[in-house]
């Protein structure tokens, strides 16, 4: 909550604010659904061949569900790019162990 | 890590680096279309489930947007399931020291249509309710239960990006052809293994004009002679290549000028009933058996589909739509 109130203005600016709120929801899993709709995956389509007729998940289906950026001009591309910070994983004990390591105790806006 | 464990749920159960160069480009206020990445991972992950299905493997774990893809198929079932999207209520942010009036409500309805979609109830890998909603999607939604625009919000609850029918956006040409434009989008970019190399998958609106609310003509492939799918991609360079393939859509075009509306052509109708003749050709009871030998089929129930071909389903499909495209 104090993350959201001190952030939400840039999450919104960079088009995060909607999905980081769905994170934090709680979301069960439709198995049967998924597994069944699965079975009609079409590879050459990219799209499951219903019954009722072709259909799948959109670009505006991404803006509107999730509200994350579809349609900004891709000049980062992320080949070959290499982070400037370094972050422990291997060896830190999962996620519990990575969390204990990097919290911080402060301010939520200070680095 | 928020990108590695909530949004593309990679595979391993700890912590990684693979999404780091993405969280800075983010945290230093760079733009980039975050989306089109996460629509090619849910892609991707329906690819490799796919391939699983196919070769009689366990899926186990792939790794991947799958929530993304359940929220999605909710919204698309949600008349079948007749879940009214618009009557959810949520708690709201209420200050410790704030005191509720008595006409003050402690909930709120949903701000978006992600949220009202999220919270439709799950269920585990049940035979049962699987063979229900496999049939169901084998014989197809009737025509009320078709959510082919699910954006439609008559009394404006929720904040619209995509409204088809909102001038302001018939008159933004640029979103709207990167909505319906045919592209490659990229897959595993942010990190690679030997298991999961750079590539790519292909978004082909022209197979879900519906979607769009634009008519449904015959299906066309863009990329079908030109390039093919899912080739690994070694360098920059070979991914500027493959993203920037003209397509068959015509950019000049002016959209704005556009009238949607929703239906689909005579032709698409006789191309889509020669299609499904040949697709669904084996009735769907043989698969509930085979994940339930126990059940029984009910005598007032199902419609029997010609047998025709022995060999798997979706085998023939594949091989079908190689046949039809080359």
């Amino acid at each position: 909550m104090r993350v959201s109130n001190s952030n939400e203005a840039q999450w919104g600016e960079r088009k995060l604010d909607q999905c980081i709120r769905l994170s934090i929801s709680d979301m069960h899993r439709n198995e049967s659904l998924l597994i069944a709709a699965s079975y009609f995956w079409s590879d050459t389509l990219n799209a499951f061949v219903f019954g009722h007729g072709p259909a799948a998940p959109t670009l505006p289906d991404v803006a509107m569900l999730t509200g994350l950026d579809v349609s900004s001009a891709d000049s980062t591309h992320f080949i070959d790019t290499k982070p400037s910070a370094k972050v422990e994983t291997r060896t830190i004990g999962g996620w519990s162990g990575y969390i204990q390591k990097y919290s911080k105790t402060g301010p939520v806006n200070t680095k | 890590m928020w990108l590695d464990k909530f949004v593309f749920c990679g595979r391993s159960a700890g912590p990684t680096s693979v999404y780091l160069s993405a969280a800075e480009n983010l945290a230093n206020g760079g733009r980039f279309p975050l989306g089109r990445y996460l629509l090619g991972a849910a892609y991707h992950l329906l690819h490799q489930v796919t391939r699983k299905l196919l070769l009689g493997q366990s899926i186990g774990n792939l790794g991947g947007p799958w929530w993304f893809i359940n929220m999605w198929l909710n919204l698309h079932m949600h008349k079948r399931l007749e879940f009214n999207i618009f009557a959810q209520r949520f708690p709201r942010d209420i200050a410790e020291n704030h005191v509720l009036g008595e006409e003050e409500s402690a909930t709120r309805p949903p701000m978006n249509f992600g949220e009202a979609v999220i919270v439709l109830p799950g269920t585990g890998s049940n035979p049962d309710q699987f063979s229900r909603f496999f049939q169901t999607l084998y014989e197809g939604l009737a025509r009320d239960e078709r959510a082919w625009l699910a954006y439609d919000d008559p009394d404006t609850m929720f904040p619209l990006v995509f409204n088809p029918f909102d001038e302001a956006l018939d008159k933004d040409n640029e979103v709207l052809l990167t909505l319906v434009t045919p592209r490659a989008i990229p897959v595993n970019f942010f990190g690679s293994g030997k298991t999961s190399p750079q590539t790519y998958e292909f978004y082909n609106p022209s197979a879900l004009a519906r979607q769009l609310a634009f008519g449904q003509l015959p299906i066309a492939l863009c990329y079908a002679d030109v390039i093919k799918p899912r080739e690994t991609i070694n360098n920059l360079l070979e991914w500027i290549c493959v993203a920037q393939l003209p397509s068959s859509a015509d950019t000049d075009i002016n959209l704005s000028e556009w009238v949607p509306g929703a239906f689909i052509t005579q032709a698409y109708k006789q191309w889509w009933a020669e299609w499904k003749e040949h697709l669904f050709c084996k009735s769907a009871l043989s698969y509930r058996g085979m994940i339930d030998p126990e059940y029984e089929v009910p005598t007032d129930t199902v419609s029997i589909f010609r047998l025709m071909f022995q060999s798997s389903q979706f085998y023939f499909h594949r091989q079908l739509i190689l046949c039809v495209i080359f």
